[in-house]
């Protein structure tokens, strides 16, 4: 782990493709669809680098007794809302899917990592700059394009959004340009799909 | 594994006699509904109640009401009001573990009518000393005894977060401190002087309940007993003129519950009645005697249960009903904040196999290593055995 990491869970179960975060953060707190986590591998002298492409919350029975009574906008509720929202802290399920690994060196790499994480190896969020290295090459995206298990286009765009985001105004165009190309290169057989995706990136 | 088979008959068996009694119940419930709205008024079956056997064990009145009008509550309490709720759970000692030991876990729930979350609170102990694993016989500790002490922990812990909660918010009008199980302590007659120890401290809890201006309330769901019927089932003394009818005769295994399915309504309860037993003298002499009524706490069919509060207490009826009103309504019958004081009071297998580990790790940093006896070790690999 490294300094000021915000936690977000532990690992639940993994493979080379993607794993599930168990986590009991409250609502605030709870990463949103498309944030970028690091998980350490190779005992921690690696770190896997994921994409988060779905967030399940399951009732248990206790829930589910109460879940067709209560009314959220009821005072009379108010206090079991909020105990079971934000002290009972029910178990979030977290998948995530991996876009590349940083190696023992520190350098990036795009694609499967070499082993998943370890069950209950703890992940944190990404910080900004690890965002920004992982995202200077287009190739990151190369594994939502390969993939068919995960909501692929909205990953990409919440990718691309970010990514945007940590840049400074001057360079966001270039960038566009740059993942505009390697999406039009990889998606030449697929046009239909590459002329949605372009133009819903041009909104970011 | 469990011989089924041989079971079979002794299964039929159990299904007729259930069959039985489901035919049976109602017409005797029947019975004893009618005998209760004839009931005579509470100074007659109070001076039926003294006329009766000194081993009488049933219950009188508190109060003048008939004893079969139906009390309501508020479906919600006022504002700011505060109730905790506490439940406790065990590991008791296994004389084949590696390690004898028994832990005692309490869980509690702060719930105040304000709008803001409850605050979960929980506490554990780990027992492990000669004189605590073993009686004056050199017996094993026995569930009972581990069972006795866990119930003194929740009153003891219960009258902790009663003080706590009243230095906080010293402005409530009292601290609605609810306990799963009975207020009446249930171990009268047990020989012992770790027993009457045990009831000593539970007195002391209770009292420092009540002088932090806490309010003690013991929930039990699904009551046994029949100490209403019993009442009801006393002749008339000589001074009565002669009733209407016959005495009537109950059938030995209607409970009071069965009745009480029968006539209380949704939210509805009888008014307050006192045990006529050994244990509540016992209680009076600490100047916390316990009464008790019936609730139908159901929201969708008859859940009955028996709410007990200390005589002292009677006055804050009103607020402990639109508690519990509100608390059920929750639930379908049963209060919120107790199935969340279980819930962290619950000690899960994960959690006692979590605890066994610590406890190897522990005896190994000081180079001790304990072995579980054969018969465990044989038991803990006939258990992992594949079908």
């Amino acid at each position: 782990m490294e300094k000021q990491d915000i936690l977000v869970g532990n690992v639940l179960r993994a493979d080379i493709r993607s794993f599930v975060i168990a986590s009991r953060l409250p609502e605030p707190d709870v990463p949103t669809f498309g944030a970028f986590v690091r998980a350490p591998i190779q005992q921690e002298q690696a770190a896997l680098i994921g994409q988060v492409y779905d967030i399940r919350l399951e009732a248990d029975p206790f829930m589910r007794s109460i879940a067709s009574l209560v009314d959220e906008k009821d005072p009379t509720y108010q206090e079991v809302i909020a105990d079971q929202r934000e002290v009972r802290l029910l178990p979030v399920e977290i998948s995530v899917i991996a876009l590349g690994y940083r190696d023992a060196a520190g350098r990036y790499h795009h694609g499967l990592p070499p082993q998943p994480p370890m069950l209950l190896r703890r992940i944190a969020l990404c910080a900004p700059e690890e965002v920004l290295t992982l995202t200077e090459a287009p190739e990151f995206l190369g594994r939502l394009l390969e993939s068919r298990d995960v909501p692929a286009d909205d990953l990409i765009r919440a990718a691309v959004r970010q990514a945007l985001a940590l840049r400074p105004e001057k360079d966001r165009a270039a960038y566009r340009l740059k993942i505009g190309r390697y999406l039009a290169q990889r998606l030449a057989q697929d046009p239909v799909r590459l002329d949605e995706l372009l133009r819903r990136l041009e909104t970011e | 594994m469990l011989h089924i088979k041989e079971l079979r008959k002794a299964l039929e068996g159990l299904s007729a006699q259930v069959q039985v009694q489901g035919q049976e119940r109602p017409e005797a419930a029947h019975q004893a509904l009618i005998a209760l709205q004839q009931a005579p008024s509470p100074a007659v079956l109070r001076r039926r109640a003294r006329a009766a056997t000194p081993d009488w064990d049933g219950a009188t009145p508190v109060e003048e009401l008939p004893l079969a009008q139906v009390l309501t509550a508020d479906p919600q309490p006022p504002p700011g009001t505060i109730a905790l709720g506490v439940d406790g759970s065990q590991i008791l000692p296994d004389r084949h573990a590696p390690v004898p030991y028994y832990v005692l876990q309490v869980g509690c729930l702060l719930f105040r009518y304000d709008g803001t979350p409850p605050q979960p609170d929980g506490y554990a102990e780990l027992h492990y000393e000669p004189g605590e694993l073993y009686d004056e016989h050199d017996g094993l500790v026995t569930p009972r005894q581990i069972g006795l002490q866990r119930l003194v922990l929740e009153m003891d812990y219960l009258a902790q977060k009663v003080a706590a909660a009243r230095a906080r918010y010293p402005q409530a009008e009292a601290i609605y401190a609810f306990s799963d199980g009975p207020l009446l302590w249930s171990a009268y007659g047990e020989e012992g002087r770790a027993v009457q120890q045990l009831f000593e401290r539970y007195g002391k809890a209770l009292c420092a309940i009540q002088q932090a201006g806490g309010v003690p309330v013991g929930y039990v769901e699904r009551p046994s007993g029949a100490p209403l019927l019993k009442l009801l089932s006393l002749p008339p003394t000589a001074e009565e003129p002669a009733p209407p009818g016959s005495p009537i005769t109950l059938p030995p295994n209607l409970r009071d519950a069965d009745v009480m399915a029968c006539h209380l309504p949704r939210g509805g309860r009888t008014p307050w009645l006192q045990r006529h037993t050994p244990a509540n003298r016992q209680h009076k002499a600490h100047g916390q005697g316990i009464a008790f009524c019936y609730l139908n706490a159901g929201t969708e069919y008859p859940v009955i249960a028996r709410v007990e509060l200390p005589l002292w207490a009677l006055a804050h009826a009103p607020t402990v009903f639109s508690v519990l009103n509100h608390q059920n309504a929750l639930l379908g019958g049963y209060p919120y904040l107790l199935m969340r004081a279980h819930e962290l009071a619950v000690i899960t297998s994960e959690d006692k196999a979590q605890l066994e580990r610590a406890i190897f790790s522990q005896l190994w940093q000081h180079r001790q290593l304990a072995r579980p006896s054969e018969k465990a070790r044989y038991k803990a690999t006939l258990a992992q055995r594949k079908l």
